[in-house]
């Protein structure tokens, strides 16, 4: 019987680097150089509106979102934009938690984190709002950014509850924001956690699903690299805040509070998606 | 040619309150009326009579329609005038879990002409459905939770 020969171990470069959570890399003046960039590109070629920004209450708040379009997410951007335009560069900073993927990704990592992008972390976020900032997260995570285009008027937050233990712990109100066409600037064809967890991308990465997309220029491609979007009309609505020790108290039911944030959510997405009348136009 | 549009729900709430809500106009019509409008108009021997108009877009589209209650969980209603449809939403108890209800609206409508008729109604049949479900994910969530 012959012996397997045992094949040299490579080692694969680290794409992705470990970055902190740290506010010190948002970057002011970089920002206000962007935002005309930016506006041209919210209001041309995706035609943005965004509405109930009047319901944000002047004090910090946990921005909590669906998000569409997988890496491109347009609509994280555009509702970025529009915080930073009414509420101007200099006042509550606004960051957003991204995954590591995103924040450590060579290049682009360098450049969310000036926006304003860190690295998801418990203590860390609870640091920032305590701090009198402001936080956007998107608890689904890539599970809602690369949902089944079918499910593209569904809030997908897959059970996680960590953004509510965080407004909790840090005292501050939950303020929703939904978005609608996002999910027209490419097609998700399927659900692809199958895929993820059969590739291992699940423990690799900490990406969750997989699915076969459909985008410039890529064609046919599983997962979600950055594309060129679609010019799809971008809606994006800002709910009521939602006080959580107010309605669920001080030792909530975590399951009760998520139907409920979830619940809420689904009608404001419903609602908003009813404005659509064709994909991509809006 | 006429188009139909079917849209169901599950409320996690006993039947008999869903019902009380969904078979009484104007509870019901109050759920759906942030993407539609709907105005009580008249009392007729047979039900009442709503103005009906969808938000589409930067115009609005509808109905003068008579509603009626049919059956104890069932309310219908028909066009008088303004777009020619039809709806009927019903209250059945939930097949998963009976102490849940379903809730299921059937709306048809029709257009006149033929081949643009047809690509007008593939275009309306989703804002249509979108509307449904918009309004049925108000009525859900008012139930659920009371807001």
């Amino acid at each position: 019987v012959m012996a397997t020969p045992k094949l040299p171990r490579i080692k694969l470069p680290k794409l992705v680097a470990d970055v902190p959570a740290d506010t010190s890399e948002r970057d002011p003046a970089y920002i206000r150089e962007m935002l005309p960039k930016l506006w041209l590109a919210a209001s041309l070629y995706f035609r943005a509106e965004v509405k109930g920004l009047e319901n944000i209450p002047d004090e910090a708040v946990l921005f909590v979102g669906n998000h569409s379009g997988g890496a491109s997410a347009p609509d994280s951007s555009i509702f970025q934009l529009a915080y930073m335009t009414y509420f101007t560069v200099e006042g509550r900073p606004l960051f957003s938690l991204g995954h590591q993927i995103v924040t450590g990704a060579p290049l682009v990592g360098r450049l969310m984190r000036k926006f304003g992008v860190v690295t998801a972390g418990f203590d860390a976020a609870v640091k920032i709002l305590k701090d009198d900032n402001s936080i956007l997260v998107y608890p689904g995570g890539d599970v809602d950014a690369l949902r089944p285009w079918t499910d593209r008027n569904k809030i997908t937050f897959d059970g996680r509850q960590g953004f509510l233990k965080l407004a909790h712990q840090a005292g501050v109100k939950i303020v929703p924001v939904v978005a609608t066409g996002g999910h027209d600037t490419f097609l998700v064809l399927n659900d692809g956690r199958k895929a993820a967890k059969t590739f291992g991308f699940d423990k690799m990465l900490r990406v969750k699903t997989l699915p076969m997309t459909l985008s410039i220029p890529w064609g046919f491609l599983p997962g979600g690299l950055p594309f060129v979007p679609f010019p799809a009309k971008i809606r994006i609505q800002v709910l009521e805040p939602i006080d959580l020790r107010e309605r669920f108290g001080d030792d909530p039911d975590w399951d009760e509070a998520y139907d409920y944030v979830s619940s809420y959510m689904q009608v404001g997405l419903a609602e908003l998606a009813s404005q659509t009348l064709l994909p991509v136009v809006g | 040619m006429s188009a139909e549009v079917r849209v169901g729900r599950t409320i996690r709430v006993p039947e008999a309150q869903v019902r009380a809500v969904v078979t009484d106009p104007e509870q019901l019509f109050e759920c759906f009326s942030s993407t539609a409008r709907f105005v009580k108009v008249d009392t007729t021997p047979d039900g009442q009579l709503w103005d009906v108009f969808l938000n589409v877009s930067s115009y609005e589209v509808g109905s003068r329609v008579e509603v009626r209650r049919t059956a104890p969980n069932e309310l219908q209603w028909e066009s008088v005038r303004g777009a020619d449809n039809n709806a009927r939403i019903t209250v059945e108890p939930d097949r998963d879990d009976p102490a849940h209800s379903w809730v299921h609206v059937v709306l048809r409508f029709r257009l006149e002409g033929k081949l643009l008729a047809r690509f007008a109604m593939a275009i309306a049949q989703p804002i249509v459905t979108r509307h449904v479900e918009a309004g049925l994910e108000r009525l859900r969530h008012h139930l659920e939770y009371g807001d």
